[in-house]
């Protein structure tokens, strides 16, 4: 008896769901070294951000009901682009308000993350869900940085 | 060719349907053996495993005891508010199960904060509302921390304790557990899996059953 590799591939097929879509942004107009280094910082940002940020803002960046705000399409993001790094490294507290709804619950600062690190969670976050920045360098991040309020 | 199609066939169907549920959840704990005389006669019950009585404070401020739970099929946790590791991932799993058994009275949730001086009603009332979750399926309860610990641990079976070297301050297991109308733990599974909690509904959905059949 003879199976018929169509049915093989059927039978693999049959129970799987469609793979998820990466649905991460491609900045045009990038030349290949570019276009390697922000692929190479997606892919470390999504670790770290696996590893840090999910456990809160959720795997598709939603966020939960309102006491975690969303990441994906997120006004907040656009609108306070050039603070986030200090965000991530020292924290937010205080109500703040995202697409529209308030959110207030502590986020905890990761001071131990290196500025590459900022850097590559913050070019995942920005390109992934809806949000389209493009890559977000070390330097950009080393300046932002500079201007941190501390909240201690 | 006609065999190679019936095979075909065959095999889509046995990969993808569901093995059905042909068992019984088991009853968790030491059951405890008591002594009674009866006309005379010294006889042996055996008692299983119950979760014992408490009286704590719920996110309305509404005094919740054991009592209230009489009658629902519920699922226990312990987390803490401000807690920055597991918990966020174990609220997201319970607001799956608070949506599919949204419309079922019979089925509650309860979670108990194991830092009741930092989460006082006030903030577990916010934290519930920003949940979405109605204090009448929902409780989210705080009180003695001694009695709390000790319900998770002699009660529950799981451990919550502080521990100033833990991300937050406290240790905590990540189970939810389930308990069924005689106040019997019925299962526990791991409330950061989500095929875990997937076994958890079915399981609910178990109990509800033969609930009806009997």
């Amino acid at each position: 008896m003879r199976i018929s590799p169509i049915a093989i591939v059927l039978i693999f097929f049959a129970c799987t769901k469609p793979s998820e879509q990466s649905g991460v942004y491609m900045p045009e107009g990038m030349d290949r070294r570019e276009k390697t280094r922000y692929e190479q910082y997606l892919v470390q940002g999504k670790r770290l951000y696996i590893q840090h940020c999910q456990n809160c803002h959720q795997k598709d960046g939603g966020g939960l009901g309102t006491l975690y705000p969303p990441l994906a399409n997120s006004d907040y993001l656009k609108k306070n682009h050039s603070d986030l790094s200090c965000v991530i490294k020292y924290g937010l507290e205080g109500e703040i308000i995202v697409n529209g709804e308030s959110f207030n619950m502590k986020m905890e600062g990761l001071r131990n993350l290196k500025d590459l690190e900022i850097a590559e969670i913050l070019t995942y976050v920005s390109n992934s869900w809806g949000n389209q920045h493009g890559m977000i360098s070390v330097q950009e991040v080393q300046g932002q940085l500079k201007d941190c309020v501390s909240t201690d | 060719m006609k065999i190679d199609h019936l095979l075909l066939v065959a095999l889509l169907i046995i990969s993808c349907s569901e093995v059905k549920n042909q068992f019984e959840l088991p009853v968790y704990g030491q059951p405890k053996v008591v002594e009674r005389s009866v006309d005379g006669q010294v006889t042996y019950d055996t008692i299983s495993h119950t979760i014992s009585d408490f009286t704590f404070v719920n996110q309305d401020s509404a005094v919740i005891t054991n009592e209230h739970l009489d009658g629902n099929i519920y699922v226990a946790d312990f987390f803490f508010t401000s807690c920055p590791t597991i918990c966020p991932v174990m609220k997201t799993q319970l607001v799956r199960v608070y949506e599919k058994f949204r419309e079922d009275p019979n089925v509650m949730l309860v979670s108990y904060t194991i830092d009741p001086e930092f989460d006082t009603v006030a903030l577990l009332n916010d934290y519930a509302s920003r949940l979405g979750a109605s204090s009448e399926k929902w409780h989210f309860l705080t009180g003695d921390m001694d009695e709390i610990y000790e319900l998770a641990e002699s009660s529950y079976m799981v451990v919550a304790d502080e521990d100033d070297q833990a991300p937050g301050g406290f240790i905590h297991s990540g189970a939810f557990i389930l308990v069924d109308k005689e106040r019997q733990v019925r299962g526990v599974y791991d409330g950061t899996e989500e095929v875990q909690v997937d076994i958890l509904m079915k399981d609910i959905q178990w109990l509800l059953d033969q609930e009806n059949e009997n």
